[in-house]
């Protein structure tokens, strides 16, 4: 075949990022075999022997559930009001552009604003809580896009039909358009989530780096990814190394995780004879 | 909506497997006093180490650690933010008549270079124009053929300071590469040829050349008469409470800080320090 | 409309429309507390030793800015230049494929975009940093690195991207330009991609504000050297991480901690101005 010359060339740059990715994750689990073990699933760290991850896995999971559980309302709220009601049009430019632009603002530059409000503004300290302020802040436009991208992929004859038989529009909204949304909703706040798992530039000076030996909402709360940077950069543990890739691997398997339950559940919560007739 | 029903009690279960070590929160609210400390990531080892033995004679007392460097630290407790600093700088005296400052001890700073540099020795002289940055090529200084990389602590750093005050200015060579932390230090001189740093010295920092100072060799068994060291101390409030003091107090004369290198050091001229 | 609202519309009205206005409200804060900063910052040493310096020694009252600011743009351009033609060349593999692999290769994808940051600033530590030393003969910690780490940073979330602006071309078109004769590569370069120019200017400038925001990988394998780069594999610092290391020297309430509001400013107005862009490129795609 004649001409497929750049299509060469393109399969080979695709062969070389499959096997880029594959090298990455192999490596990280590769150096971590060293380490991994229920052992170094539960327990502390330390920074004489061989310590563990225990304290941060339940850090993460605490903040990062409390911050979506946070935002998912106020994100939701938003969403709604953009794409059902949407007022004046100024207000959807304006609407529009804060959204954007504060979804992707440099989340060291959320660190910063909430160590200035809450650490130094309200006195709290660095803490779970406050650590748990930062992730709202940074995943509220998330949710925010994540809602306005669902309730648009739900057809407006649907709206309209369900208006048209006198119903209201909160009785529109919580029988028709969320339902139909909600698929889309659940797998956006899947990948919400997952970004939220992997933050650490936020953190690391609203959150505190260490773990401390007592449970509270105002102890220092470092995560994974926190964890990950501390150990990699700054540990002179003897295993520090491998327990960075460690740390690594089942961060990562924790994203995959909620990914995949969260895809799961989305496919479960599919309309399947709405779709089988449309189809 | 049986569905969703579903999901919804599916997703309060996860958010509530999330919350269960959270039980220790209303244990929180019976908390008498809620001591946090700020600081140097030097003293953050021994802190953590001795804070659990101190915390089950105070039951009742909760005790948070954070790090930050020197300079936060004594700040957060000046304003407040914080109740113990951790700090290795002297703090300005408009600050320093604010606080109460507990002394451990010394710290050992060791210049570390990287082993295939090839060199053991240096002159105060060579050392100082090595950190400034005037030496290029270890070549120059009957090393091997390696350009000269000098590896740094931010300015927040306590050990910044204390190398800082003994160069002539403008100070340390701006053309350093900079890492946050004693152990990114460490690390990165460790594995960059022709790498040159500064350390918080510890028990367990190894795969690097300890560079001997002029007569001095940097010899573990006798560091209280290398001159180059910081002084990590506690520093609390004049106002804080007796509570604190005493925590401030116990942490400088935990009997563990040798295990991190902190010793008595005996009367000899320091480099630097006032 | 409103007046035939009953209590519950009432009710859901009043309580988005407050999640709304809040979002708007948060985000113009956001830009009035740093703009106040910032003004506040250049009131007190101006805009010589600032904006324009190239001197960083903020215990000085040299706070040159100029360093950052190019260290931002060489590392996004860099991982822009390495990352786009990695994903054109996924994207035009996926193309040709069976709708069902597509989908496969778009789930692996969107799987690979959740990889945390960290996780490739352990990689660049452990295989970029050397590698670099290995081939300069300088230290490893540079620029180039940095950038490196975050080409493949952004590299799922622009293959993403790019299939999915590849995939929007008609089939029709596609069949028609085979049909006249054209070779596959001419049908590629002169058809689908040149259709599809500005949802791939679209998808480089989410890629773009991805790259220049990223803070932990960048500062695992930069360097942080203050000083002017002068080379690509000379170290160096951005906006961000310079951010992240002098925020202990300078926390609120010290001379000169402003200019770290001012740095955040800097970030913030370049993600406005590439959103308004974003506005441009979306109303001129098709």
């Amino acid at each position: 075949m004649r001409g497929i010359g750049w299509h060469r060339a393109a399969l080979a740059g695709s062969l070389l990022v499959g096997i880029m990715f594959l090298g990455i994750i192999a490596d990280l689990v590769w150096q971590s075999l060293g380490v991994l073990s229920w052992h170094f699933l539960w327990s502390p760290p330390s920074e004489m022997g061989r310590g563990g991850i225990g304290p941060e896995v339940r850090n993460t999971l605490v903040m990062v559930g409390a911050a979506s559980l946070i935002s998912l309302p106020l994100g939701l709220a938003g969403a709604v009001f953009r794409v059902e009601y949407s007022g004046a049009p100024l207000f959807v430019k304006v609407f529009d552009r804060v959204r954007f632009t504060f979804l992707s603002l440099p989340t060291i530059v959320v660190g910063l604003l909430v160590y200035q409000w809450v650490i130094v503004g309200l006195g709290w300290p660095l803490s779970i809580r406050s650590g748990i302020v930062a992730l709202v802040v940074m995943n509220w436009p998330f949710v925010v896009n994540v809602g306005i991208e669902a309730l648009e992929g739900v057809p407006d004859t649907c709206r309209e039909g369900s208006l048209a038989l006198g119903a209201t529009r909160s009785q529109t909204l919580r029988r028709i358009v969320f339902p139909t949304a909600l698929p889309a909703l659940v797998a956006g706040l899947g990948a919400a989530t997952a970004r939220l798992l992997g933050e650490s530039a936020a953190l690391i000076f609203t959150a505190g780096m260490n773990v401390a030996v007592h449970w509270s909402w105002g102890m220092p709360g470092e995560t994974l990814a926190v964890h990950l940077w501390y150990l990699r950069t700054e540990s002179l543990a003897p295993y520090a190394n491998a327990e960075a890739a460690g740390t690594g691997v089942v961060l990562l398997a924790v994203v995959a995780l909620v990914l995949y339950l969260t895809q799961k559940i989305a496919h479960w919560l599919k309309p399947r004879d709405y779709s089988r007739k449309s189809a | 909506m049986k569905r969703i029903g579903i999901i919804g009690m599916l997703w309060g279960l996860l958010i509530a497997t999330g919350f269960y070590p959270a039980r220790g929160t209303l244990g929180v609210l019976r908390v008498a006093h809620h001591v946090s400390i700020v600081g140097a990531t030097s003293l953050m080892p021994l802190t953590k180490r001795f804070v659990p033995e101190w915390e089950q004679k105070h039951p009742g007392v909760v005790v948070s650690i954070a790090a930050g460097g020197s300079w936060a630290g004594i700040l957060a407790v000046t304003e407040g933010h914080a109740d113990i600093g951790m700090a290795d700088l002297i703090p300005p005296s408009r600050l320093a008549v604010r606080l109460v400052g507990y002394p451990a001890g010394r710290l050992a700073v060791a210049f570390i270079a990287n082993n295939k540099d090839g060199v053991k020795e240096v002159s105060e002289s060579q050392l100082m124009q090595l950190l400034l940055g005037r030496i290029p090529n270890w070549r120059s200084i009957g090393g091997r053929d390696e350009p000269v990389i000098v590896v740094s602590r931010p300015l927040s750093s306590g050990a910044r300071a204390m190398i800082d005050s003994f160069l002539p200015p403008p100070g340390l060579s701006a053309d350093a590469i900079i890492q946050l932390s004693n152990g990114a230090v460490l690390k990165t001189v460790r594995d960059t040829p022709g790498a040159i740093g500064y350390v918080e010295w510890r028990p367990g920092m190894g795969g690097v050349t300890m560079l001997g100072i002029g007569h001095h060799a940097f010899d573990t068994t006798h560091l209280a008469t290398w001159p180059y060291f910081t002084k990590p101390t506690f520093y609390v409030h004049k106002r804080a409470s007796d509570l604190v003091k005493n925590l401030a107090q116990a942490l400088s004369q935990a009997p563990a800080k040798t295990d991190f290198g902190i010793y008595r050091g005996h009367v000899i001229t320091p480099k630097g320090l006032p | 409309m409103k007046r035939q609202m009953g209590m519950g519309d009432q009710c859901l009205y009043r309580v988005v429309w407050v999640g709304a206005f809040s979002l708007v409200v948060l985000g113009i804060a956001i830009f009035a507390i740093l703009f106040w900063g910032t003004a506040k910052f250049v009131l007190a040493h101006g805009l010589n030793q600032s904006l324009l310096g190239l001197i960083y020694e903020p215990t000085q009252g040299r706070f040159g800015l100029l360093p950052f600011m190019a260290g931002s743009l060489v590392v996004s351009g860099i991982a822009l230049a390495v990352a786009i033609p990695l994903a054109l060349s996924l994207a035009v593999t996926v193309v040709d494929m069976t709708p069902r692999r597509t989908e496969t290769v778009r789930q692996i994808l969107s799987g690979l975009v959740a990889i945390p940051s960290v996780v490739f600033g352990w990689w660049g530590l452990s295989v970029v940093v050397p590698a670099i030393r290995w081939i300069s003969g300088h230290s490893g910690f540079s620029l180039l690195a940095a950038g490196l780490v975050l080409a493949v940073m952004i590299l799922p979330t622009l293959s993403l991207l790019s299939i999915n602006a590849l995939t929007r071309v008609r089939v029709q078109w596609v069949e028609g330009s085979l049909a006249l004769g054209a070779t596959p590569d001419q049908t590629m370069g002169r058809l689908i991609l040149a259709v599809s120019r500005f949802p791939l200017l679209e998808a480089s400038i989410i890629a773009l504000g991805r790259a220049l925001g990223e803070t932990m990988a960048v500062q695992m394998v930069i360097g942080g050297r203050v000083l002017l780069p002068h080379g690509l594999v000379s170290p160096g610092a951005t906006l961000t991480t310079q951010i992240l290391t002098d925020m202990s020297l300078l926390p609120p309430g010290v001379s000169g901690h402003h200019v770290l509001d001012f740095m955040a400013l800097l970030l913030l107005a370049a993600m406005y101005g590439m959103v308004v862009l974003l506005e441009r490129t979306r109303r001129m795609s098709p």
